[in-house]
């Protein structure tokens, strides 16, 4: 290997793991420099896309985990909107005696929000004027959802949960763009699913463009302690209000 | 001869840019912080570029790394440059990774075979953008390696990749404070044929021999003065400010983007 290559490479293991590398030749004051701006830089995007995560943990316990971060996990996105999706790369993996157990998971929750908002497509639900039951139905592109082990919607600094859920709960984030030319907006919206909405919303991700007749029929097989006429119903009663909320969108006019 | 101006684009006032239209010459922005960030980032930028001219300034590419050149990446800022009509795509002659991201800009050894390194990499990367790659000086607290200087490194880069220079004003004052050398002399030393584009900023003193390159406040006299000198060494080339933390309102930037263009004027 080159020496300018070793030099680099002693400099990153000094930067990642600073009280056990040995710190490249130069005044310590000036190399502190680069342990601060690494340091901070990195800390403040991360306590940016996480500040639930880092409000339930002690501020010794979020340094213990950025710097752990910062030490073990080797980054490949060069955007730094995605050191999140990093940091959520690296606590799936990561094991230490303090750490709640539900911090994964209310991780992935936290970053939900954020890839929801950089969805690169518009998420509008186009206006009809046509009945419900003629339409045929795809969900907001933007959607996604996840099974949770813990109510990570709700986990607050004095709201913490000792043990997980008896069932698991199905949460949605997605958003909604909404007003026209230089004012138009952009919301992330969050929604808890009963069990049979997330079969219908998995269903359609799965199979876009479906009517409700198509979609009472793949549900059947799925409940099979409903008949299809009774799921037909449901969905005549419930797609209106998911359209309402922008989680569904008709696929054709 | 009329002087350009422009302004680094924040989302601080991106609503103020889109409702006033101020007169800015160009903006200038990172694609690492608009690639991939939705459908309100991309209509907002097509409002920007339907009605102004932008300048890419990246910050991820880490041209020096010792890791392998992230094509696929390069060839994203290619297809981003392209979809919005943007000419110059501009980066930094250092690198902010090595067996992963660190996200911050570390100064390259200053050795021959790092700027050969270097070089041979920027090639690759005119290639496949299809563009000149514009590297910029960048300011720096301690060498990493002295073998050679810094301004011999950067002339080597410059001369063996045909690239261009971003010949950033700020960043030379706070390098020769920080390794005590003569701006003057360093400007005087770059190649005028391929500085075809300039940065100036504030920055900040933590000690009399350690100043900071934080782009955080206004800028200093003595670096008005050393974009004076260039543009007397160099002729004209356009000047961007950038600001990236104390951001002011917008109006107050603009003054001070007159004043870049007042004092370019008395040169």
């Amino acid at each position: 290997m080159s020496d300018f290559k070793r030099i680099q490479l002693q400099w990153a293991a000094w930067l990642r793991e600073p009280n056990s590398a040995a710190p490249p030749a130069a005044e310590q004051r000036r190399l502190a420099v680069y342990q601060r701006l690494v340091r901070n830089n990195i800390d403040g995007f991360i306590a940016r896309g996480f500040p639930v995560l880092k409000s339930v943990l002690s501020a010794q316990h979020w340094q213990l985990l950025v710097d752990d971060f910062i030490a073990k996990h080797q980054a490949t996105s060069p955007l730094f909107a995605e050191i999140g999706t990093e940091f959520v790369t690296f606590i799936s993996n990561y094991e230490a005696s303090w750490l709640p157990p539900f911090c994964y998971q209310l991780a992935v929750y936290e970053r939900m929000e954020l890839d929801a908002y950089h969805f690169s497509e518009t998420c509008r639900a186009a206006p009809t004027s046509r009945a419900i039951e003629e339409l045929t139905w795809r969900v907001n592109p933007s959607l996604t959802w996840h099974a949770f082990d813990y109510p990570v919607h709700t986990i607050a600094a004095d709201a913490i949960p000792d043990e997980p859920l008896a069932t698991p709960i199905f949460l949605a984030v997605y958003r909604v763009d909404e007003g026209a030319e230089l004012y138009f907006t952009s919301r992330v919206k969050f929604m808890q699913l009963n069990p049979v909405t997330m079969l219908l919303v998995d269903y359609l991700q799965q199979h876009p463009s479906q009517s409700l007749a198509e979609i009472a029929e793949a549900l059947a097989q799925q409940l099979p302690q409903f008949d299809q006429s009774q799921l037909y119903q449901g969905l005549v009663n419930t797609v209106p209000d998911l359209y309402q909320r922008a989680m569904l969108f008709p696929s054709a006019n | 001869m009329r002087r350009i101006v422009g302004l680094g684009l924040r989302r601080e006032f991106l609503q103020d840019v889109l409702q006033q239209t101020p007169a800015v010459d160009f903006w200038e922005l990172a694609p690492e912080n608009w690639l991939d960030r939705g459908y309100e980032a991309t209509y907002q930028l097509d409002r920007i570029r339907e009605q102004y001219p932008i300048s890419c300034h990246g910050l991820s590419l880490s041209i020096g790394s010792p890791d392998p050149l992230d094509e696929k990446f390069v060839l994203r800022v290619k297809e981003f440059l392209d979809r919005f009509k943007i000419e110059r795509y501009s980066e930094h002659l250092s690198y902010c990774s090595a067996q992963g991201h660190l996200y911050d800009l570390l100064p390259i050894p200053f050795s021959e075979d790092a700027a050969d390194y270097v070089a041979g990499r920027v090639r690759r990367v005119q290639e496949l953008i299809e563009r000149p790659l514009v590297l910029e000086n960048v300011s720096y607290y301690t060498p990493a390696a002295t073998d050679i200087s810094e301004l011999e490194f950067i002339n080597r880069v410059l001369d063996k990749s045909d690239c261009e220079l971003l010949l950033d004003v700020n960043n030379v004052f706070v390098n020769s404070v920080n390794h005590n050398y003569d701006p003057h002399e360093f400007i005087r030393g770059l190649p005028t044929e391929r500085i075809t584009y300039g940065h100036i900023a504030g920055h900040f003193e933590e000690a009399p021999d350690l100043l900071i390159d934080t782009h955080g406040a206004d800028i200093r006299q003595e670096v008005f003065d050393l974009m004076n000198y260039a543009y007397q060494q160099h002729g004209e080339f356009p000047m961007l400010l950038e600001r990236d933390f104390n951001v002011p309102p917008l109006a107050t930037l603009l003054q001070e983007v007159n004043a870049v263009k007042a004092v370019a004027a008395k040169a």
